[in-house]
C-alpha cells in the first residue's frame, strides 16, 4: 500500500524516537547497574566496619548527630522548556574542606579530624575503621553521580514518551484519512 | 512542559526512607539534615522490623506534600512495597522519586517505575 509523504516523515521521525528512546533505556539500566554496584560495595563495607569495631559497636543510628547539616545538595537546572537537570553538588561548607577521607587508603588515623567539621564520619569517633571510610566512598558516589545520572535520564525518557505518543496519535489520523481516501480511487 | 523554576528553586535537599545501614551510608554521604530548633525536621526515617506502616505513610507524606525543600526522595525498594499503593499513586513532578535496593532485599526490576514505563509504552 503507498502512503502520503506526510505519513512518510512521520514513521520515519517516529523511527527516531523510539532509537533515541531505546538508547535512553540502555543508559537507565547501565546507570541502575552502577548505583547498584556502589550501594552494594557500601553495605558490604558497613558490615565489615561493623564486624572489625570493638565491642560490637555498631555504626548506625545510635551515634548519628542530630545537628546534622547536608553537606551534599540538589540543584535542579531547566536545560529547556521540557527538561530538567538534577546535579547533586557538595554545599559551599564542604567544599571549603576539601575531601580527603574519600581517597585516604591509609591506616586508621584521626590526623584528618580537624580537617572536616561537617564530615559526618566524625559522629563515629576520632579514629573509624577504613572500611567505613570505603562506605562513605561507595555511598558518595551512589548520591553525587549515579542517583542524578538516573533522573536526568528517567526525565528524558518521560518527555519523549509524550513526543512518541502524539507522533503515534498524527500517524494513526493519516493511516485513516489515507484509508478514507483509497477507496474512492 | 516542565515544572515552572518555583515549583523547585528552594528544593535542594535529598530525603530518605530506608532501614538503617541505607540510611546510615547515605547519611555518611552527606545528605542528612537537621532543621533548626523548634522545627527540627529531619530529612530521613529509619525504618525497622517495629515500624509501623502508618509512620512509614506519614514520612512520605511528610517529604512529598508538605515540606518544599526536598528535591529527591530515595526510598528502600522493599520499604515502598509497604506503601505500594501510596508510591504508585504519586505523580507529582517534585520531590523525585527513587526506589533503591537494600542490603537484605536485592533490587527487583519488574517493580522499576522506569520498566513499567516502558512496558506501557510498548503494550505489553
Amino acid at each position: 500500500m503507498s502512503s502520503s509523504p506526510e505519513l512518510e516523515q512521520h514513521i520515519t521521525a517516529l523511527d527516531a524516537l523510539l532509537e533515541q528512546y531505546l538508547y535512553l533505556l540502555d543508559e537507565h539500566q547501565k546507570a541502575r547497574e552502577t548505583l547498584h554496584k556502589s550501594l552494594s560495595l557500601g553495605f558490604i563495607s558497613l558490615a565489615r566496619a561493623n564486624s572489625s569495631a570493638q565491642g560490637g559497636k555498631r555504626f548506625g543510628q545510635d551515634d548519628y548527630d542530630y545537628r546534622m547539616q547536608a553537606t551534599k545538595l540538589v540543584q535542579v537546572d531547566s536545560l529547556n522548556k521540557d527538561v530538567l537537570k538534577y546535579s547533586v553538588l557538595a554545599s559551599k561548607i564542604s567544599e571549603a574542606t576539601p575531601d580527603k577521607t574519600i581517597s585516604s587508603t591509609e591506616a586508621e588515623s584521626s590526623q584528618q579530624a580537624d580537617d572536616k567539621p561537617n564530615d559526618p564520619i566524625r559522629w563515629f569517633g576520632m579514629i573509624v575503621p577504613n572500611a567505613l571510610k570505603d562506605t562513605q566512598a561507595q555511598f558518595v558516589t551512589a548520591v553525587g553521580e549515579s542517583v542524578p545520572q538516573i533522573l536526568n535520564i528517567s526525565t528524558q525518557m518521560r518527555q519523549l514518551e509524550i513526543d512518541i505518543g502524539r507522533s503515534r496519535k498524527a500517524i494513526k489520523r493519516l493511516e485513516k484519512s489515507d484509508a478514507s481516501i483509497l477507496p474512492t480511487i | 512542559m516542565a515544572a515552572p523554576p518555583t515549583a523547585y528553586k528552594d528544593r535542594q535537599f535529598l530525603a530518605v526512607i530506608g532501614d538503617e545501614d541505607s540510611v546510615t551510608g547515605l547519611l555518611l554521604a552527606g545528605v542528612g539534615h537537621v532543621n533548626p530548633p523548634p522545627d527540627s525536621q529531619k530529612n530521613f526515617l529509619v525504618v525497622d522490623a517495629k515500624t509501623e506502616t502508618s509512620a512509614i505513610e506519614a514520612a512520605f507524606d511528610n517529604f512529598t506534600q508538605h515540606r518544599k525543600d526536598i528535591a529527591i526522595l530515595l526510598i528502600n525498594q522493599h520499604i515502598a512495597e509497604r506503601i505500594r499503593y501510596k508510591v504508585d499513586a504519586y505523580t507529582a513532578a517534585f520531590p523525585s522519586l527513587l526506589e533503591i535496593p537494600s542490603k537484605d532485599h536485592p533490587y527487583d526490576p519488574d517493580k522499576d517505575s522506569v520498566l513499567k514505563r516502558v512496558r506501557r509504552l510498548f503494550g505489553d
